[in-house]
């Protein structure tokens, strides 16, 4: 496996064996389902606008929602789907989808969009722990 | 349409029954009552069928009236109650319109219950489209054989509205008959609005509610007898007067408590309250003759200047979408992998910098940007 930096850390020791599985791949390997469908629910946008009395009912049950959120930094290295945005409120650092490039620069342009505007954001933080669908309002 | 008796809309009988009634309803002058009969009659589009076939109409909507069908509003899951009017405050209905001296009731029902169906499924109750009610009956009802005097049936306008769609007024404005001799703007291709499926609702009152309260509309025909011409206000159950023919409205709303429908007619604003009524439930065939509903709402036009609002992207290559001001949700062309990120790019700057914008939007996917 390649060497993995984070932004704010010095670059991570470089990993010579298999990392040890997450809890759902584990899950997966002893006959259990992914969150990958429900990943693919994600599709198409369902929040409304905030503010709106849709909104905020799908900002209250939002579970696994990073909501009402700011981007306060973004980084950046040569690698190609090594986007990460900083979050407030307690969240920090969030590495951006790794579902290709594709979809990472347009999830980048998302970000970039947030960190300018100062807009609120809605994250939903995959299984991976990287971001898997964003809004910006 | 059949010729049904002659008699007149007598507003002293239709009183005296009232007050024998216990005043259920409340009647008065009317942009109905001041006109010759044979206008009031060329109002009604919707040609009753034999006798027997509307005395079962009528029987069948009066037996859903009964305890047991009652009771299956909420066997669907559909609230006790819902008005398109006032929904958390908003309305989505479109204003009341008039259709003159023509029997373009159905075009005008159809009409409504797309309207309504387009703001509400994208939660934009300042959407407020307007289509054309020319466009619906003076070229696909005229196709189809219908005419002022002949009327139409909804479950032909709901055919042409799926399979060919209906322009917006600007480009063909109505007049009664066409009698301002407008014609259909030859770039309406570029300027439409289609039903993507509808439903045939007629006979059943539970699914008519579930999907009124989740799509905002249905058309539905009934039977108008003499007293009906002279509704202000209250809920309306016929008491005197012969049938003078068939009609069709956009029901957009129903309160079980009240035992009624809320419908939106086409008759001006001079009528009824405020050109809506509302009728009591299995009253004069209203949810057993033609009933319909649109399952949502294709549009093929330029917005106009608006706003982003919203910004959405997912794990997968193009998949960005945007929030439109009056639209809701679209999708971000997906043609290509360049042209979705530097729309999304150019979107996404519109949303940053508060820029207006102006959009072509094809059954939910924007595929021309212009940001100001």
């Amino acid at each position: 496996m390649a060497t993995k930096t984070r932004p704010s850390e010095a670059p991570a020791e470089t990993v010579n064996r298999p990392r040890d599985p997450t809890a759902e791949e584990l899950s997966i390997a002893q006959g259990g389902t992914s969150a990958a469908a429900a990943v693919s629910d994600l599709d198409r946008p369902t929040f409304e606008p905030p503010g709106s009395a849709a909104g905020a009912m799908a900002s209250a049950a939002a579970a696994g929602w990073l909501t009402n959120k700011h981007v306060l930094m973004l980084w950046q290295t040569t690698a190609p789907t090594d986007a990460w945005a900083y979050y407030d409120g307690g969240v920090g650092w969030k590495r951006s989808t790794q579902a290709g490039d594709v979809a990472a620069r347009g999830m980048g342009v998302l970000t970039a969009g947030a960190r300018a505007s100062g807009g609120i954001v809605n994250a939903y933080e995959g299984a991976g722990g990287a971001i898997d669908a964003i809004y910006l309002w | 349409m059949a010729e049904p008796a002659m008699k007149p809309v007598d507003l002293d009988e239709v009183t005296a029954s009232l007050a024998s009634a216990g005043h259920p309803w409340v009647s008065g002058q009317t942009s109905m009552t001041i006109l010759t009969e044979q206008d009031r009659r060329l109002r009604l589009g919707v040609a009753l069928p034999p006798d027997v076939e509307t005395d079962r109409i009528i029987a069948a909507a009066s037996d859903l009236t009964s305890p047991t069908a009652a009771l299956s509003a909420s066997s669907v899951g559909a609230p006790a109650a819902f008005d398109a009017r006032n929904v958390g405050g908003a309305n989505y209905t479109t204003p009341v319109k008039d259709q003159g001296s023509c029997g373009s009731c159905v075009a005008f029902g159809t009409v409504a219950t797309m309207e309504t169906t387009a703001a509400f499924t994208r939660g934009a109750p300042n959407f407020d489209p307007d289509l054309s009610e020319a466009h619906l009956f003076y070229v696909h009802g005229k196709s189809d054989g219908a005419t002022c005097a002949t009327g139409w049936l909804p479950s032909r306008a709901f055919t042409f509205c799926q399979n060919v769609g209906v322009t917006f007024e600007d480009y063909f404005p109505y007049t009664p008959g066409n009698s301002g001799g407008a014609s259909l703007n030859a770039d309406w291709p570029n300027r439409l609005a289609r039903v993507t499926s509808y439903k045939n609702l007629t006979g059943n009152p539970a699914a008519i509610k579930e999907h009124i309260s989740t799509h905002g509309a249905v058309s539905a025909c009934f039977v108008v007898y003499q007293d009906f011409f002279s509704y202000r206000t209250g809920v309306y159950r016929h008491l005197t007067g012969a049938s003078a023919g068939g009609h069709c409205v956009s029901l957009v709303g129903y309160d079980d408590a009240l035992g009624c429908w809320i419908a939106k007619n086409s008759w001006s604003t001079g009528w009824g309250d405020g050109g809506h009524f509302k009728i009591g439930y299995g009253q004069c065939g209203i949810e057993t003759w033609e009933v319909h509903g649109a399952d949502a709402v294709s549009l093929r036009m330029w917005t106009g200047q608006t706003k982003v609002i919203g910004c959405y992207h997912a794990s997968s290559a193009r998949s960005g979408w945007v929030y439109v001001e009056n639209r809701g949700w679209l999708k971000v062309t997906a043609a290509n992998d360049s042209a979705h990120e530097l729309m999304l790019t150019d979107l996404v700057a519109s949303k940053v910098g508060n820029r207006p914008v102006n959009l072509f939007e094809n059954g939910g996917t924007v595929e021309i940007s212009h940001v100001y």
